[in-house]
């Protein structure tokens, strides 16, 4: 497909009002209950038209959908709701009782949540509408999101592109204003690299801060349910709501997300960039050069509004990557143990099969390679003989790893690097050697490890770069609040950049509740 | 790194209770050996003196060592029986089915 | 070489045992799994409940479905802190649990979670009846599995019962004989019913057993082979099963065969063990840190609140009525080990009445109001040991032995009336007022028999004086037969001597 000219490839005004923020639909919502119907109409319509092209979602519960929102529409907003009638999408891997969770796998075709995850409840609990659900690399695991049975999930920047992955549909779903705010899970960079490829906001929380209950698991040491929007209040609100201790998973924090919105200044801000992991990128090839040019811009930029920016090295961070895919491939290994056949999904329709060849045969037939490939290698790393070598390394240097960025944190209070080492890459690139793919991650998973929150936020960019350029910053396990609000200055400072995809502009675009006039 | 034998990756297969063609088996050894000699980093990696936490035991959450995690004993049965079955490839409406297991019981 | 040697000789009455004996030493330990008696599951609160229709009680966790998550059940940790209190084991400070991950319908997420490297009680000991001393390695918590039912070409999944807290109580390799493996489940499984850590139902699978054995020549320091067979859930068929594998590897070991290790199981009806080797390699079940539950900290401070509300233990109770209670040692030592009896001895002498003492509590429940039971148990149709609660209860008792105490009427009546109270179900004051039973306690109606008494029998009055003292409990008896069992036993006591006296030549 022919792109368009450059002077019309961004249209900055149009993002005010093409995309409504959570916190103004939720208040005009409060204020004009009887407006959510028509608008809710209008959107799940648009979208079904604008989908096809990117592969964004795999289901829109319409007839759900209508029924809540007339219910919230004559009962009007209560107390608490701060995200009353806000349309958001959920990664097709949480759980909510009747919508598909399929997990982009053959395994859990026609499978429907049976229970609601506690993000889930909290949202809907603070008025929010859950009204479709995105598309994915299957059980989490990819990149790209290129592994998916329902097909690849298309860059709305450039067609022929990925999205990222896993979490490639919620990210492509915030980038075209489905909903304001989206969810995905990220375990090694799986929110924070499509945000990157699709220039709106990623939000990794830290480990332990929104309950992973209903999350189907991959990493359960490195998972967390991460929210994708466009703008820093959205996340705050959104953090807010789903936040927070929950007695049904163990290892959420006692320490509530308290909102730190307002209080923080870029002056005086002391801004770490682990010199060894980005020279290490750059001089091998593997930095692509607008990233470069992104990252030393902020940096420039970051300096210029007074905050300190130094070099630091994370000690134990050479080793991330192995210990990274270690970890989570043996966990995942045992976490998708479940996927027999047996209790709910596919199981093999072959007769006379005894249990341990149905077993095989019904995972077999579920399970696509990269999935395979994973759990391969997690039984492989905890096997006999070779589980002290492979995971119980793995282990150590990972904990060495986040005594590292204890350490460096003493001397600065947020780390910033890539998120990606390249903008979005071409759809059905081949690769035989799965290493290399892995390295897509190499920014993004130490956050992971150590179990700190982290967000990538699209990078200002010239006007002769297309591609959408994420940066990231990660900050302390429990800082969330804090680095939200740091986000809040990059926006005020202009220091990233919420654009507008091509297509928003040339087909029908959504109705503008904040108008008495309609559509825009 | 030395190379994994054949009947291990065959063994790791039968263990994760996948079905593997050959081709698909000596595939599975090619990637996992590249993933491996990648990791061998891994290998010759030695932790600072005091970085690490019991090599046995993970450290959840930083400084969550003194907090226990725990319920009451309440009962709850947040599933019904119906809607369960209903999602079971195979049941009676009583049980989930299986083919017969040979050997007895567990 | 189990490093620690019982000086006591080693003996069985099993003529196969004897045999490998002379050449073997038997080297058994047992890993006994116990069902945890809580309300909900370890890690999932849908309820614990044994013979409720099939797959009603769950929840997301208990059968593995995606995003559901374990959450640990207070009360299961309070039991197994009892059970380690109870048989003398360290607490350590902090225990975490590890995945155990194998395929089978019964355990839906495809792991078992379980306690490999920190377990949460350590070191403990279990005492035998013959005085040995057991040492037990580890008590460690974990989740049961579902049920299977085996049906024409299908097996049925009930997954009630997955997810249901257990103790796994292993033992070193320090038992000797079968006998002593009995007596070792028997004790622990007194221990655990007495703790109100399990109900203990056998029948109901609350208390499974697996025993490890070998044969170690004697002489030598390095262990036999030893092969496991598993899940034997009866005292008398652990007993069997452990004999016959004793047997078996002596054959294997002297026709120049080599054990193997196995798991195997046991046929009662044939009396035989039988092999359940996989047709597949051994299991590899890939333990790693469970990575859904933090680490289990136990404050010291818990670890008494545990202590304060555990009822006592036998050897306490044991203690206890042997110095407030001036009870016999063998008394004691018998009451010690009795549960509804004890806790009925014990209510009786909290509100003891005037006049009685504990020792004839124990006497009367010893002659009397055991023999009711059993005679309860027999109308049942069941053994004694399942009645779980006394037939006399102690306020009824109580009411009885009032009567005792201000010498209304004696011990000896006292039987009658309760047995009457059994048979009618009638409180003991309706039974004594009606009845006119009261003992007579006025010296001169009972001087009255005793002269008759001694009037009849003056010969034998001349033996008691010519030096045969025992004569007096021949005139008492006499006296009291006459009385009609009504005269206050004191006091025939007193006039008699009396009396006595008065003839003295």
């Amino acid at each position: 497909m022919s792109s368009p000219p450059v002077s019309e490839r961004f249209a900055p005004h149009l993002a005010q009002i093409c995309f409504h923020s959570a916190s103004s639909l939720a208040s005009h919502f409060s204020s004009s209950p009887h407006s959510m119907l028509s608008y809710f109409e209008s959107l799940m319509s648009s979208v079904e038209q604008r989908n096809p092209a990117v592969n964004a979602l795999t289901s829109v519960q319409k007839e759900a959908t209508l029924e809540r929102v007339q219910r919230l529409a004559s009962r009007g907003p209560q107390e608490g709701e701060t995200l009353f009638g806000v349309p958001i999408i959920l990664k097709e891997n949480i759980q909510k009782v009747g919508f598909p969770v399929q997990c982009a796998s053959r395994i859990l075709e026609g499978y429907r949540g049976q229970f609601d995850a506690t993000a889930v409840e909290r949202l809907e609990r603070a008025g929010a509408v859950l009204y479709a659900t995105a598309n994915m690399d299957e059980f989490a695991m990819g990149s790209s999101n290129e592994n998916s049975v329902h097909g690849p999930v298309r860059n709305p920047y450039d067609l022929s592109r990925v999205s990222g992955g896993s979490s490639g549909g919620s990210a492509v779903a915030c980038a075209l204003g489905f909903a304001p705010v989206t969810l995905g899970s990220d375990t090694g960079g799986s929110v924070r690299q499509p945000a990157s490829y699709c220039g709106v906001y990623g939000f990794k929380p830290s480990y332990g801060r929104v309950s992973r209950y209903g999350l189907v698991a991959y990493g359960s040491s490195l998972d967390q349910i991460s929210p994708y929007a466009r703008t820093a209040a959205d996340l705050d609100i959104v953090l807010q709501v789903m936040a927070g201790e929950d007695p049904r998973d163990a290892t959420t924090l006692r320490e509530p997300y308290v909102s730190h919105w307002g209080r923080l200044r870029l002056d005086g801000v002391r801004v770490g960039i682990p010199r060894g992991l980005v020279s290490h990128a750059r001089e091998s090839g593997k930095l692509h050069p607008s990233v470069a040019r992104a990252l030393d811009k902020m940096e420039a930029e970051l300096r210029a509004a007074g905050a300190k920016v130094i070099d630091v090295e994370i000690s134990g961070i050479d080793v991330a990557l192995p210990a990274y895919y270690l970890i989570a491939c043996a966990e995942a290994s045992s976490n998708l143990s479940r996927f027999d056949g047996i209790r709910f999904g596919r199981r093999a329709h072959e007769k006379n099969l005894d249990l341990a060849a149905l077993y095989a045969r019904s995972r077999a037939e579920g399970f696509g390679d990269e999935v395979k490939r994973r759990i391969m290698l997690g039984t492989f790393a905890l096997s006999e003989g070779y589980a002290e070598a492979y995971y119980g390394r793995a282990q150590a240097a990972r904990e060495a790893l986040a005594s590292g960025f204890k350490e460096a944190f003493q001397t600065v209070d947020v780390l910033l690097t890539p998120t990606a080492p390249t903008p979005a890459f071409e759809l059905g690139r081949v690769e035989d050697d799965p290493t290399r793919v892995y390295f897509n991650d190499i920014f993004t998973i130490p956050a992971n490890l150590a179990r700190l929150c982290a967000v990538s936020v699209p990078a200002p960019l010239a006007l002769t770069e297309f591609l959408p350029v994420g940066l990231q910053f990660c900050a302390p396990q429990g800082k969330d609040a804090w680095l939200v609000d740091l986000v809040r200055c990059l926006e005020e400072h202009s220091l990233c950049e919420m654009r507008c995809p091509p297509d928003a502009c040339t087909v029908p675009a959504l109705p503008n509740p904040l108008s008495a006039g309609g559509l825009v | 790194m030395e190379t994994l034998p054949s009947q291990t990756v065959a063994r790791l297969a039968r263990t994760a209770r996948l079905e593997l063609t050959p081709e698909e088996l000596e595939r599975s050894g090619h990637d996992l050996q590249k993933i491996l000699a990648a990791f061998e980093s891994l290998s010759t990696f030695v932790p600072r003196e005091g970085s690490q936490g019991p090599a046995d035991t993970v450290r959840l959450n930083e400084g969550s060592e003194a907090r226990g995690t725990s319920r009451p004993d309440n009962v709850l049965n947040a599933l019904d029986k119906a809607a369960f079955l209903a999602q079971a490839p195979d049941s009676d409406g009583v049980y989930v089915r299986v083919p017969l297991i040979l050997g007895g019981g567990s | 070489m189990n490093g620690f040697t019982n000086s006591r000789a080693v003996e069985t009455t099993h003529a196969g045992v004897l045999k490998a004996l002379m050449f073997y030493d038997v080297v058994i330990g047992l890993e006994v799994h116990c069902q945890l008696a809580t309300r909900s599951k370890i890690f999932s609160a849908s309820a614990n409940s044994f013979g409720d229709e099939p797959n009603t009680n769950l929840d997301p966790t208990c059968v593995g479905l995606p995003g559901a998550l374990p959450v640990l059940n207070d009360a299961c940790v309070d039991l197994a802190l009892r059970m380690g209190l109870a048989t003398q084991c360290e607490i350590p400070h902090r225990s975490s649990f590890e995945r155990k991950n194998y395929f089978y319908p019964d355990l839906p997420k495809g792991y078992q979670i379980t306690q490999l490297h920190h377990p949460i009680c350590r070191n403990g000991s279990i005492t035998l009846s013959n005085g040995k001393s057991v040492r037990i390695d580890r008590i460690q918590l974990e989740e049961d599995a579902g049920k299977n039912v085996h049906t024409g070409n299908h097996s049925l999944c009930d997954y009630n019962r997955s997810g249901v807290g257990l103790i796994e109580i292993v033992s070193h390799p320090d038992l000797e004989t079968p006998e002593d493996a009995a007596d070792y489940l028997r004790k622990l499984h007194a221990l655990a019913v007495h703790l109100g850590v399990s109900e203990g139902d056998m029948e109901r699978g609350h208390f499974r057993a697996d025993a490890n054995v070998s044969l170690k020549p004697k002489g030598s320091s390095v262990l036999g082979q030893r092969t496991e067979t598993k899940n034997v859930n009866s005292f008398r068929f652990l007993e069997r099963a452990i004999v016959r594998e004793i047997e078996r590897q002596f054959q294997v070991l002297q026709s120049g065969g080599r054990v193997v290790m196995e798991t195997r199981g046991y046929d009662p009806e044939a009396d035989e063990g039988f092999s359940q080797r996989s047709k597949e390699e051994a299991h590899d079940y890939r333990y790693f840190p469970e990575p859904d539950l933090p680490p289990l900290f136990v404050t010291p401070e818990r670890v008494e609140r545990v202590r304060a509300s555990m009822p006592e233990l036998p050897d306490q109770r044991h203690k206890r009525y042997v110095s407030a209670c001036g009870l016999s040692e063998k008394d004691a030592h018998w009451l010690a080990h009795t549960r509804a009896p004890a806790a009925w001895f014990d209510a009786v002498i909290a509100r003891l009445p005037k006049g009685m003492e504990p020792r004839m509590v124990v006497s009367f429940l010893q002659s009397d109001v055991l023999r009711v039971q059993r005679e309860a148990a027999e109308r049942r149709g069941v053994a004694v040991e399942d009645l779980t609660e006394m037939v006399v209860s102690a306020e009824a008792a109580l009411g009885l032995l009032a009567f005792v105490g201000d010498g209304t009427i004696s011990l000896r009546m006292a039987k009658d009336v309760l047995d009457e109270m059994f048979t009618s179900g009638r409180a003991a004051a309706d039974i004594v007022r009606e009845k006119g039973l009261v003992q007579v306690s006025d010296e001169h109606t009972i001087a009255e028999v005793v002269l008759r008494v001694l009037d009849t029998h003056s010969k034998s009055v001349v033996e008691y004086f010519a030096g045969k003292e025992k004569m007096i409990a021949f005139f008492v008896g006499q006296t009291m037969k006459l009385g009609g069992g009504k005269l206050n036993p004191a006091k025939v006591n007193a006039v008699l001597l009396a009396e006595l006296e008065k003839r003295r030549p």
